[in-house]
């Protein structure tokens, strides 16, 4: 604006300015980013042409694009990139810099399964989300467990922000809740068509609709994957292409390509990894590696890299081609899959230099010599090995995918982890999340990060301690000085203890509550099995045993009370030592509300009070009044009535509580005769516990 | 040999005659000194116990299909054990409400309203868990005025019965309590535990 602060050595430009003008619109593949300036200004030496050039903060060359003058004035969009940005004009007779910064907002994204409802339950996955999952790890939520009688049922997967990163979509064919039998009086399959939309930044970018015939029966999550419709997977770019995205099919085809906006991301002659993710021994990584159109990777080491130049219109390099597949497969997306552990190391070589595969690169857009060189990642190789693994002598490796076990002790699983290919020096930090659950259950999680020397292993067991934990876990250690992090999925499971011990330990802990044992026998028996923490035999053998009637009730004593009661904790769930305690713990608390009845028939009918029978004989068992009013109630007590709390309100009116008990009171009965029972339950507890259990007339084992 | 025999002479007999809850001819006697009332959920905030944090859960359904809707109360701490909460029942009378002197037990999550063929009744069906993975289906019928414990059957939920199980109560009830916290409920006005 100013003429006079000018210094250039031609005076060659007079006015630039750089407008914001719109920057605000959307498309399918490019975000909102608010990436496009106009730029403006004015030459005075009489150039008909400008030449303006973008660099983004790091360094490398940007775009160039020439643009006509008209009466001195220039003017021209331009996308910049994410970060700083130097916008050079130059008129031939000289030039002028500006600098801009913009930020890029992440996008958001919406994932939408909806169906005509009726008693069809279909689930929505998106990466780690769905109905036992609700909000993930990197922020997104589930807002809702659509399971049936809704005349539209939907379930949205919602990210406010998505990071960079791939999101694979699922629709899963739950449960069938008609009430149509067929000849085995199971549920026939109504499938309903099931529509899954993708909204980013809140504009409808996806769109299809499936019918999922097949049915693995009810309650199966993703079960073996033939009754869930792999529906596509959402790439959200990241670095240089941030707020750029593309959705694919599961075979990577690309579902949307008149929409894809990957020839809208500006193109870069640089290569970047942005991470890598994984791999560990078996399973698969994802290493993310963006580039510029005209850009060529060849890698030495276990993987050669190389681009197909054939696609060099294109602005992003689509087509990597590994000539080592062993080593892993890139597909057009530029996501590395399948990464085998080991060093890789991935150079980048000039434009004008043939790749492996012999292409030549774009000459037209030649890469710069300072974007030359070798970058090497550390492909971080995790070990992780169980020293008290059942029924091994010597130390188990626990692969990705493999179980680690908490052991009929009952003690952790003693686990150590190492990472190997770690830089001198450096620091390991790492973490071990475990999650567990149970569908309207369970959601127990647990996490912590611990750093170290990368030379020296965690003693995760020591970590442990005695805080109990089982379900899925992930391993994960980010190294300092290395990109991205590894990760190791296993589970951790447990080993049932022997009858034996588990009785004895039982009765050394029953105090007073002769029959303890006797109840967790017949809590917790599957089949011909007794003392059973864990589950013996179905979908989730070796998992805490979980009430089969879907009722709460955990481990050996079937522990429960999420109302009113004390909850199974998740100590009670995987150890079972602690579920004893817990049981028994209950059981005192039984032991005060029988006591409470007897209390409160005292206190309502003062003039009616007689003391109850010492005891009764069950079988031939002995079985004091109050304990027989315990384990009755242990299950569900068989008189319940209202009784006098002994509070009155400011009216003068008797307060009453519902009282129970397996001994009946009759005010208006004979002197003497007022009192009868036991009283026998629906199930007749009380009897199975002493005849069944107590005195052995139902044993299998021990 | 001689225990099985014994064993299922027991299972028979516990299916067909244990009951759970006050027997009629006593609750008969009981219901007639109870008001009719116009406001149950007022009555019963009024005269039970509750605790600082108990909600609040409202029933309210037409147990026998006779177009008169009953009406249903519990706190959260109401629990009979694993077979559920205690109900206290409030039955549509000339004038309003009467307060049933029979306490019910039945869970919510496992809770159906309707006719059950399976053990030929109409009423309130509901399971109670018996340990070791089986229970019992039962529930009640009602005839106006008195409710009947419905004789149980038993059944294995994650075993042979699970069709069963699952039509009946993993399928949503037509009916659900409503539930009010105890955020909302008044200030008793006996002294709290």
């Amino acid at each position: 604006m100013n003429r006079t602060n000018l210094s250039l050595p031609m005076r060659a430009l007079l006015l630039f300015l750089l407008l914001c003008l719109c920057g605000r619109y959307c498309f399918a593949g490019d975000l909102d980013t608010d990436r496009q300036r106009q730029i403006q200004g004015s030459v005075l030496d009489g150039s008909n042409t400008v030449i303006m050039s973008l660099m983004p903060g790091d360094g490398m060359a940007g775009p160039q694009q020439s643009v006509s003058t008209n009466g001195g004035l220039f003017n021209a969009p331009m996308k910049l990139f994410p970060g700083e940005n130097t916008i050079t004009v130059n008129s031939g007779s000289g030039s002028e810099e500006r600098h801009i910064s913009i930020n890029v907002k992440a996008p958001s994204i919406r994932v939408e399964l909806s169906w005509d409802g009726g008693k069809q339950d279909y689930d929505l996955y998106v990466n780690d989300i769905y109905f036992g999952n609700k909000n993930g790890e990197n922020g997104g939520s589930l807002d809702r467990d659509s399971t049936h009688n809704e005349s539209r049922a939907v379930e949205n997967v919602t990210y406010s922000q998505a990071v960079a990163g791939l999101y694979r979509v699922y629709v899963n064919y739950y449960a069938n809740n008609s009430d149509q039998r067929n000849d085995d009086d199971k549920p026939v399959p109504h499938p309903l068509p099931t529509m899954v939309r993708i909204l980013v930044n809140d504009q409808e970018v996806f769109s299809q609709t499936r019918t999922i015939t097949e049915y693995e029966g009810h309650g199966s999550d993703l079960g073996e994957g033939k009754s869930a419709w792999s529906v596509c997977t959402l790439v959200v770019h990241s670095g240089d292409q941030s707020g750029g995205f593309k959705v694919d099919d599961q075979n990577g085809r690309d579902l949307l390509p008149q929409k894809s906006a990957l020839n809208r991301i500006s193109p870069r002659t640089a290569f970047r990894v942005d991470g890598l993710d994984g791999p560990s021994n078996g399973s698969n990584g994802e290493l993310y590696l963006w580039t510029g159109q005209s850009a060529q990777f060849t890698a030495t080491g276990a993987i050669n890299v190389g681009t197909d130049n054939e696609q060099s219109g294109v602005n992003l390099v689509e087509q990597f081609n590994s000539s080592d597949p062993s080593a892993g497969n890139i597909d057009k997306l530029g996501v590395y899959t399948s990464l085998k552990p080991g060093n890789v190391t991935i150079t980048v070589n000039s434009g004008t230099q043939a790749n492996t595969n012999g292409a030549q690169s774009n000459q037209a857009n030649p890469m710069p010599q300072q974007a030359n060189g070798q970058k090497t990642v550390n492909n971080l190789a995790l070990t992780l090995t169980q020293n008290n693994y059942p029924g091994a002598t010597s130390l188990q490796q626990i692969q990705a995918g493999q179980t680690a076990y908490i052991s009929d002790q009952p003690q952790m699983p003693q686990l150590v982890a190492s990472v190997a290919n770690a830089p001198t020096s450096a620091t390991a930090t790492w973490t071990l999340t475990t999650s567990y659950s149970r569908r309207k259950a369970r959601d127990d999680k647990s996490s912590g990060p611990v750093n170290l020397p990368a030379n020296q292993s965690w003693d995760i067991g020591a970590a442990f301690g005695q805080n109990f934990c089982g379900g899925q876990a992930v391993l994960t250690c980010k190294v300092s000085g290395v990109q991205g992090q590894q990760s190791l999925q296993f589970r951790i499971k447990g080993k049932n203890p022997l009858d034996a011990p588990a009785k004895a330990y039982i009765v050394s802990k029953q105090g007073v509550y002769f029959y303890a044992w006797a109840i967790v026998r017949h809590e917790s028996r599957q089949d011909k099995k007794i003392y059973n923490q864990f589950n013996i035999k179905g979908q989730y053998a070796e998992e805490a045993n979980y009430s089969a009637d879907g009722k709460d009730g955990w481990g050996m004593f079937q522990r429960d009370g999420d109302r009113g009661g004390v909850p199974a904790s998740t100590q009670e769930a995987w150890n079972w030592q602690a579920n004893v305690d817990g049981g028994i713990a209950e059981l005192g608390r039984k032991k005060i509300e029988a006591q409470s009845y007897f209390n409160a028939v005292k206190r309502t009918y003062p003039d009616k009070w007689e003391e109850p029978p010492v005891n009764t004989t069950v079988s031939s068992t002995v079985v004091p009044y109050l304990d027989a009013a315990i384990i009755t109630m242990y299950n569900a007590a068989s008189v319940t009535e209202k009784l006098w709390t002994g509070d009155v309100d400011s009216k003068g009116n008797h307060i009453m509580e519902t009282y129970g008990s397996c001994w009946k009171f009759d005010p208006n009965g004979t002197a003497g005769h007022r009192w009868s029972g036991p009283v026998p339950n629906n199930k007749n507890y009380l009897y199975k516990i002493i005849f069944d259990e107590y005195e052995g007339n139902m044993a299998f084992e021990e | 040999m001689k225990h099985s025999i014994i064993i299922i002479l027991i299972a028979l007999l516990s299916g067909a005659t244990f009951v759970v809850g006050e027997d009629r001819a006593n609750a008969q006697q009981l219901s007639q000194v109870m008001a009719v009332v116009n406001d149950p959920a007022k009555d019963f905030l009024d005269t039970m116990f509750r605790k600082p944090l108990d909600d609040l859960f409202i029933l309210e359904t037409d147990v026998n299909g006779k177009g008169k809707k009953a009406m249903f109360f519990t706190y959260s701490h109401n629990v009979n054990g694993k077979a559920g909460n205690i109900w206290t029942a409030y039955i549509p009378v000339e004038g309003g409400y009467r307060q049933s002197n029979q306490l019910l037990t039945f869970d919510m999550r496992t809770l159906y309203v309707g006719h059950c063929e399976e053990l030929n009744a109409t009423g309130i069906i509901t399971y109670y868990p018996g340990g070791g993975g089986q229970g019992s289906l039962t529930g009640y019928t009602f005839d106006g005025q008195y409710f009947t414990q419905i004789v149980a059957k038993d059944i294995e939920p994650a075993g042979k019965d699970q069709a069963l199980f699952t039509r009946l109560f993993t399928t949503p009830s037509k009916i659900q309590p409503k539930v009010i916290p105890h955020t909302q409920l008044p200030a008793t006005s006996y002294r709290q535990p």
